[in-house]
């Protein structure tokens, strides 16, 4: 079984994407033995409203049974998110995914706290990506900053209660962020072989603070799981990264 | 399927290149199933010609104690254009080494790095050139003379027998704008390592250039490097060329 916690459906303006649609991606997922897909509309990044993405989204696997956990996109700065989350909740998304980068605000700003400590209350689980795509290539539209550790860790404390899935990070066990029980962490771009930050995170913070992600479509599915069929791990912590702590997170046992 | 690595390195005592030993190479092409590394070892700024003596010497006490599975490129600074001349000389000649690996301390459309290219086209040997187009400002001005994909074509075709391998379309920015630039660079090879692994990459890359202009490497990003080619939808015959057939056949043309 794997749950992929770092997937995405809809176009990415700044490039064109293989696999756009809910077909596209169980053809990819199917290839390697993805079972589950947890993903959020790529649409929302640049709608004003995020809010027509989650729909579009919605509409889009909505023939594709288990195979897909849909996320909900939400901007905190843009009017009526309250009525969206629960409307989102009532239409069977099973948490949130944040794109501060590209919506403008930063998540400590009141309105995003505020929108956190109410998806807490409902037991959801956030998930923020640091970034989309390596800026170093970036597109001359496409000015969104990587979100820094140090403003997820200021999230953490400031809100102990939430569960925040930091997608896309790396380099973080030496930072303060580990010792927040409430933060877990996605690992494609962090390495297995070389250097080992994969299990220096499992040593720092535990197996079950470490989710499976690849990132797919923006990218290839194959890196991240060589990275953990080559972690020098048992096979029950292989487990815990690869479902058991994402499907824990999500309510989906 | 044969996996040489065209793009990897080991450390010395200036750069720490992630720590990175002929020993931990050794590991990692247990694991990936890569059978050879192409190595160099190189040093910021603008290196002597003593510095990057030493990390040639680096280089070619790996090469003697893991022969055939760690290969060798001869770093130089093209500054020093003597020097540079007969270290190269001495490293493929003498030493055996594979090629000449450029860094960024000039761009390779320089006229200063001409005569390096006439040397490795006497020698029938690559050059790895270091490069990237990078649009993030901050990026860019961290290295001013970093080559791109356009000074490498120019390059190419001012020396159309040249062997021109554009280091890592995985780490050096619009990876997209590069390939737009290379199309027509007929003697110019793209290595597809670095840590970006962008979903279509090898298939445009592929598309564009074709799979015999394509080399596997990695740049010390493992699984990243061998995962894209695993991945990418094309043909086993073209991932056969580009995880090793290309390169072997490379190697094949160096002078004896």
């Amino acid at each position: 079984m794997i749950i992929d916690f770092n997937a995405y459906l809809g176009h990415w303006l700044f490039r064109r994407l293989p696999a756009r649609s809910a077909a596209e991606l169980v053809d990819l997922m199917d290839k390697v033995g993805i079972d589950v897909a947890v993903v959020s509309s790529l649409n929302s990044t640049l709608y004003a409203d995020p809010q027509e993405g989650n729909f579009e989204l919605l509409e889009d696997i909505k023939n594709y049974g288990r195979r897909f956990v849909p996320l909900a996109v939400l901007n905190p700065k843009y009017p009526g998110w309250e009525d969206d989350l629960e409307d989102c909740i009532g239409n069977g998304f099973k948490g949130l995914r944040l794109y501060p980068q590209y919506h403008n605000y930063m998540l400590t700003d009141d309105e995003c706290l505020k929108l956190i400590s109410k998806a807490s209350d409902m037991k959801l689980t956030v998930s923020i990506p640091i970034r989309l795509r390596d800026g170093r290539g970036r597109h001359w539209m496409d000015s969104a900053r990587d979100v820094a550790i140090q403003e997820v860790e200021q999230l953490a404390a400031k809100l102990p209660n939430s569960r925040i899935v930091l997608l896309e990070s790396r380099d973080v066990v030496s930072t303060a962020l580990v010792k927040y029980g409430n933060v877990y962490f996605e690992m494609s771009r962090m390495a297995s072989i070389i250097g080992g930050e994969i299990k220096s995170l499992i040593q720092s913070v535990g197996a079950s603070r470490v989710v499976f992600g690849s990132g797919v479509p923006l990218k290839y599915i194959s890196p991240a799981l060589l990275k953990i069929r080559l972690l020098k791990e048992n096979e029950e912590v292989k487990e815990r990264i690869l479902w058991r702590n994402a499907s824990d997170l999500l309510g989906l046992n | 399927m044969v996996r040489i690595d065209c793009h990897s390195h080991i450390k010395n005592k200036l750069w720490d290149a992630g720590g990175i030993t002929p020993e931990s190479l050794m590991e990692a092409a247990d694991k990936l199933e890569i059978d050879a590394f192409c190595c160099s070892t190189l040093t910021f700024g603008m290196p002597t010609p003593e510095e990057f003596k030493m990390c040639n010497d680096i280089v070619l006490k790996a090469m003697e104690e893991y022969p055939g599975k760690i290969l060798g490129y001869c770093f130089v600074n093209p500054g020093y254009q003597t020097e540079s001349l007969k270290e190269i000389e001495k490293r493929i000649v003498e030493d055996g080494m594979i090629g000449v690996k450029l860094y960024n301390q000039y761009r390779c459309s320089d006229p200063v790095v001409y005569p390096i290219v006439r040397k490795t086209i006497e020698l029938k040997v690559p050059i790895l050139q270091h490069a990237g187009y990078l649009t993030d400002q901050a990026e860019a001005a961290e290295q001013p003379n970093l080559s791109s994909a356009q000074d490498i074509a120019r390059l190419s075709f001012l020396f159309p027998e040249a062997m021109i391998i554009e280091a890592h379309l995985g780490g050096g920015g619009d990876w997209e704008w590069a390939l737009k630039n290379l199309r027509r660079a007929r003697n110019v090879y793209v290595d597809t390592s670095g840590s970006v692994v962008d979903m279509g990459m090898i298939e445009k890359a592929t598309k564009y250039l074709g799979a015999e202009r394509l080399l596997f490497g990695t740049d010390l990003s493992m699984e990243e490097g061998v995962g894209k080619i695993i991945d990418a939808r094309i043909g086993d015959e073209e991932k056969q060329l580009i995880f090793g057939e290309n390169m072997s056949r490379i190697l094949g043309r160096r002078s004896r």
